[in-house]
């Protein structure tokens, strides 16, 4: 038994590792410091990983869909990102394909009587 | 703090120069950001440091987040290929050493035989050591030239595969193909180490009275500097073309183009040594009979033509392996 809660466990994030680049894109329209992004996505309820984070942040800025400035005029330095236009049209074009993946699992997921 | 700075000294250390200061910072305050919220729900600060650090976890996987590389030195795409050429090294080299030092101890009297095993355990354990650290080597180079695409156009390991690339007929090796490739191999790599080693042994046998009183060679023994290197390497590309076959389980048009190219470089290595270099002993027939001008004139003969012979037999051989990969072709 315990080894099932552990492969359900692997197996659910699995499921959530193809998820977190949307998710951190859809919540990039108003732009985020690497925190304020983890609390934000959390009051969503998906909990994400700091490890996981920080890094996904300049991985996507290099793979230039995101723009990020520095605020220097805070009582601490802050990196702020946000979605350029290329990550915007992107973010639409994943949003449709994830709606499209939703209906089709879910069509799937209706038990044949 | 103090574990904060050294928490993001341990992550950074590992980073490309010009991004270390880049992310310390943000690193940092990202850090400091989430104790702050835990020194506020009225953790202490040493507390909240300690609980932070650990939900970030192992700075070096942290590191690994932010590098974004290759985390493994030999991927998918060729380790089977990388296993099965790592296998045949270790094996050519672990036979090899195994037969030179006999050689040795045949010919040398004094030596021990205990010490003479240790001897040899050491260098079959160092050579295949070697051996399979230059194929990792050469392998990690492989993949990591794929981000300059070199060996995108490899079959096994093209990107844009079609149908087309499929083999046109699949073949289990069969067991007399492997066991022909295993004894050309064994013989190629024993041939190997007695002309590198024993080269005098090649030779006609002298005897008066049934005793050996010498062996004359018949290769040029004085400039073996112009010929052996090349044939050594001609001797030792066909033990690697009988090595694929010896360890291949089933073969595909590939594995025949690279044996018949194999093949094709050690014949022509070969060629251009026997047309131009010294390779045989031209003194032999007088050595052997001073007085005999059949033998003399056999002996230029055999010198001229032995050229002609394998360039005859290698095409046959060659003819014999393309006409198989004709037969992979036939739909």
């Amino acid at each position: 038994m315990a080894d099932n809660k552990e492969l359900l466990e692997s197996l659910i994030l699995e499921l959530r590792r193809g998820t977190v680049i949307l998710t951190v894109l859809s919540q990039l329209h108003t732009q985020e410091y690497g925190y304020s992004l983890i609390q934000k996505i959390q009051d969503k309820g998906m909990s994400m990983d700091a490890g996981t984070l920080y890094p996904l942040l300049r991985r996507l800025e290099k793979q230039g869909l995101l723009d990020s400035t520095w605020d220097i005029y805070e009582n601490r330095p802050r990196r702020y990102y946000k979605l350029n236009p290329q990550g915007e049209g992107l973010l639409k074009q994943l949003t449709n394909e994830w709606n499209q993946l939703n209906h089709i699992i879910s069509q799937c997921l209706i038990r044949e009587e | 703090m103090e574990k904060v700075t050294i928490y993001v000294s341990e992550v950074i250390r590992y980073l490309p120069h010009k991004s270390q200061q880049e992310i310390k910072k943000e690193l940092t305050a990202n850090i400091m950001d989430m104790v702050d919220e835990l020194t506020a729900g009225g953790m202490s600060e040493k507390d909240a440091v300690n609980s932070v650090l650990t939900k970030m976890g192992n700075p070096r996987l942290l590191a690994d987040q932010y590098l974004d590389k290759k985390a493994y030195l030999i991927g998918p795409r060729y380790y089977p290929t990388y296993v099965i050429i790592a296998k045949i090294v270790s094996a050519a080299v672990a036979f090899g050493i195994t037969v030179a030092f006999f050689v040795q101890l045949l010919f040398s009297a004094d030596a021990s035989v205990f010490q003479s095993i240790i001897q040899w355990l050491g260098s079959v354990f160092m050579g295949v050591i070697q051996a399979i650290a230059w194929v990792t080597l050469i392998f990690a180079g492989v993949e990591r030239s794929e981000e300059v695409g070199v060996f995108k156009k490899v079959e096994f390991a093209k990107d844009d595969w079609n149908i087309n690339d499929l083999p046109k007929a699949h073949q289990d090796s069969k067991k007399s193909d492997r066991i022909e490739g295993l004894v050309g191999f064994l013989f190629a790599i024993i041939f190997l180490i007695l002309l590198n080693t024993r080269l005098e042994l090649f030779g006609v046998y002298m005897f008066d009275q049934g005793t050996l009183t010498k062996i004359i060679p018949i290769f040029n023994m004085q400039n073996t500097a112009s010929w052996l290197p090349l044939v050594s390497m001609a001797v030792a590309l066909n033990a690697f073309s009988d090595g694929v076959t010896m360890a291949l389980r089933n073969q595909t048009r590939l594995t025949h183009v690279f044996r018949v190219a194999l093949n094709l470089m050690s014949f022509i290595l070969i060629a251009y040594v026997l047309i131009n270099g010294n390779v045989f002993n031209t003194e032999l027939a007088a050595q052997v009979a001073p007085n005999s001008v059949e033998l003399k004139n056999l002996w230029i003969w055999v010198q001229r033509n032995i050229v002609v012979v394998i360039v005859i037999a290698n095409i046959i051989g060659i003819a014999i392996q393309t006409f198989q990969i004709a037969r992979f072709n036939r739909t």
